[in-house]
């Protein structure tokens, strides 16, 4: 056997494991799920599904709770993923800083997205309860007491408190390693040029850290439009209070596993992967596209 | 050196000792027959895990050639249930709930129970406990381990205090709740779902099934909910939410409110929430006829076991008059069979009152779309609740449109 060949042969035995798990429990799945959009699959009888081509797709797209469920994911995708990119950028520059007990505010920030999520719900609702602790400190500004699980206005701006919480310190890590991957002395020469650390901030950290950006904001985006777990814990499952927390992933969750309608829910799920898959491929040509465009520029 | 040649020898000596107990053991096992092993799921609660724990082995110390393997489901029950189904992987006997049946029946996953159960029986269950369990055609698929039914808790000290007897009709109710509302005390804790509201719905002569059918939009039903959300409206109920905490029994213990209508389950609960505190237990107001609901949970057997006749043979053994008993002595939901229900009533004379609801309480169970029913009059609820452009009648009309789709596609 060619050289070649044997060291192809050795590669992918050393990542079987990984292929292995991936066809087994996300690929095959995949692929599965989306014949079963195709179908009339009621969970509990597989025996007397019929194929019924695009009947599923078209139900769906004449669906207004579907579109409610779109909405409130989109809205929750557009809060979420700017903020926690924001927050999680500031917290990563503070950590990185020569301050005492850096290793504390590090792991501080980190816990939250190590917490299980049954654990922070039960933190949530006992701080977000009517008397709870979150409306006494608003309390102090002069805001009203609010009802933040029942109030169809606030429950979905709590979901993206509770997602952002728990997910900024993940992101902090990624910025975190990106800032210390930056060398110091394309600082040392700035500031020999006399730039202030705000304009280095501006001019060297954040253009070094694009890749960690896309990353973050391409994860972000993701994890926020198949957002599920805080829907389900705030609303119990219901999507309520008034749909105002039904998430795509709830949505077809309730569907799928309530109503029993594998083959509609397995629609919706589709549906989804092409939004995320077409945002994903957007995202890709901004970040990719837009260093080169501007290189073009200067030369 | 003779030491060590000793020593090595007792070793010796022990280790062949020890081969001849394996050899021993082989023999014997080898000459029982292999144990039928039976997986029973439950639900995760160690509450219920300790019982039928404790139930298991008693079978297992008379039967000692089957082994019980207890599988406790934590997560959502029926979401493993149904996917596992559909693997063939399924548990042997399971839990099956009131609300849940139809769907499972429907589907053909449950084994008929009727043989296993003789007229006797049959006679020793309230008939309302059972009829959640047949199918259509009448064969039995559940046997009831426990039941539950709701009633109206209110708080002693208080009336006392305003002077006031406990309400036994609607507007008695509706007077008691003014009255009691004030000095930050709201009169009533109501959760604003099918499963509490129920009863006003049947005590107005309405009803939630009608031919197989789920009739949320039934005239009685509007008027009966435009009653209670009345109550909510005019300010002497509040919902939990409302009041800023996770359910009734909370609202009851910490005395924000002075009744509330639960299940018997909440007895149990007030013992930790606020053991001090002296209550009373009522039959729910009513208006036409005195009316309640009742939860129920059955043992199923699943329709693809391996012993099917062993299988049958735990779930007697489970539901027996003799195991009811256990059921009875843990005190929290209530056997299903009269004559433990007897004993427990004269256990837990407090909670007799629930017992003696059986006859009258009305099932949690809408048929083969049971949760569609149940998210459909949620939301509706909720909508009526949160809005006060929508009528009841409205919000209940879309619902009940939503619902008939549903079974339409089933």
């Amino acid at each position: 056997m060619k050289k070649q060949t044997l060291e192809n042969i050795a590669g992918w035995i050393f990542i079987a494991p990984v292929v292995i798990l991936m066809v087994v429990f996300i690929i095959g799945p995949a692929i599965f799920s989306f014949g079963l959009s195709f179908k009339d699959y009621n969970l509990l009888k597989p025996d007397q599904s019929t194929w019924v081509l695009f009947e599923n797709y078209k139900e769906l797209i004449s669906d207004p709770n579907f579109y409610q469920a779109l909405f409130n994911t989109l809205k929750y995708s557009i809060v979420v993923v700017p903020v926690q990119t924001f927050i999680a950028l500031c917290l990563a520059t503070v950590a990185n800083q020569k301050i005492r007990g850096k290793t504390f505010f590090r792991v501080a920030y980190y816990i939250p997205a190590v917490t299980s999520a049954v654990a922070s719900a039960s933190m949530f609702m006992f701080l977000f309860n009517t008397n709870g602790i979150a409306n006494k400190f608003l309390g102090l500004f002069g805001f009203k007491a609010v009802s933040w699980f029942t109030d169809p206005t606030y429950a979905l701006p709590l979901a993206m408190i509770m997602a952002i919480w728990s997910t900024v310190g993940t992101q902090m890590l990624v910025f975190l390693a990106g800032l210390q991957d930056i060398p110091s002395d394309v600082y040392e020469a700035a500031a020999i040029d006399g730039a202030t650390g705000m304009q280095q901030f501006k001019s060297i950290t954040i253009p070094m850290l694009s890749e960690k950006t896309m990353f973050v904001v391409v994860v972000g985006m993701i994890g926020t439009l198949q957002m599920f777990d805080q829907a389900f814990i705030i609303s119990g499952g219901t999507g309520g209070p008034l749909g105002s927390t039904t998430t795509v992933v709830l949505y077809l969750y309730n569907k799928a596993f309530g109503e029993n309608r594998l083959g509609y829910g397995s629609a919706v799920a589709v549906c989804l992967f092409i939004i995320i898959f077409t945002l994903t491929l957007l995202q890709k040509y901004y970040f990719e596209e837009r260093p080169k465009r501007l290189e073009r520029k200067v030369v | 050196m003779k030491l060590k040649k000793l020593l090595s020898l007792v070793l010796l000596g022990s280790m062949v000792v020890s081969l001849a107990g394996c050899g021993s053991d082989e023999e014997t096992s080898g000459e029982t027959p292999e144990k039928v092993s039976i997986t029973v799921a439950t639900y995760s609660d160690p509450f219920e895990v300790d019982i039928v724990t404790g139930q298991a082995e008693a079978y297992m110390a008379q039967n000692p050639d089957v082994e019980i393997i207890i599988e406790p489901i934590s997560g959502d029950f029926w979401e493993v249930l149904k996917t596992r189904m559909v693997a063939n992987d399924e548990p042997d006997v399971f839990y099956m709930d009131i609300f849940q049946a139809s769907q499972f029946i429907d589907a053909g996953k449950l084994a008929p129970l009727d043989d296993a159960m003789t007229e006797e029986d049959i006679a020793d269950f309230e008939p309302s406990l059972l009829n959640g369990f047949r199918g259509e055609d009448g064969v039995l698929y559940g046997i009831p381990k426990d039941f539950s039914t709701l009633a109206l808790y209110y708080n002693k000290a208080m009336f006392e205090e305003a002077g006031l007897n406990p309400p036994t009709t609607w507007d008695e109710l509706t007077k008691v709740s003014q009255a009691l509302t004030k000095d930050g005390v709201v009169g009533l804790s109501l959760q604003n779902g099918i499963d509490r509201a129920q009863p006003f719905f049947y005590s107005n002569g309405g009803s939630m099934m009608k031919d197989g059918k789920p009739t949320l939009n039934d005239p009685k039903n509007i008027e009966a909910y435009e009653y209670w959300i009345g109550l909510i409206k005019d300010g002497y109920a509040q919902t939990p939410q409302q009041l800023g905490v996770g359910w009734d029994g909370d609202a009851f213990a910490s005395e924000m409110v002075a009744m509330t209508i639960e299940g018997n389950w909440m007895v149990n609960s007030m013992i930790e929430l606020a053991p001090d505190l002296e209550y009373g237990v009522v039959p729910i107001p009513q208006k036409e006829q005195p009316a309640s609901m009742q939860f129920t949970v059955a043992y199923s057997l699943s329709n693809n076991t391996e012993h099917p006749d062993i299988a049958k043979d735990v779930i007697k053994f489970l539901t027996s008059a003799e195991q009811q008993q256990v059921v009875a002595d843990a005190g929290r939901s209530m056997p299903s069979r009269n004559t433990a229900l007897e004993e427990f009533k004269a256990k837990w004379p407090e909670r007799t009152v629930f017992a003696d609801l059986a006859p009258v309480a009305s099932e949690f169970n809408y048929g083969v779309i049971s949760s569609t029913v149940v998210d459909e009059t949620a939301r509706a609820m909720e909508k009526v609740l949160l809005d006060d452009s929508v009528t009841v009648k409205q919000a209940f009309d879309q619902a009940q449109a939503n619902i008939d789709k549903a079974l339409a596609q089933q």
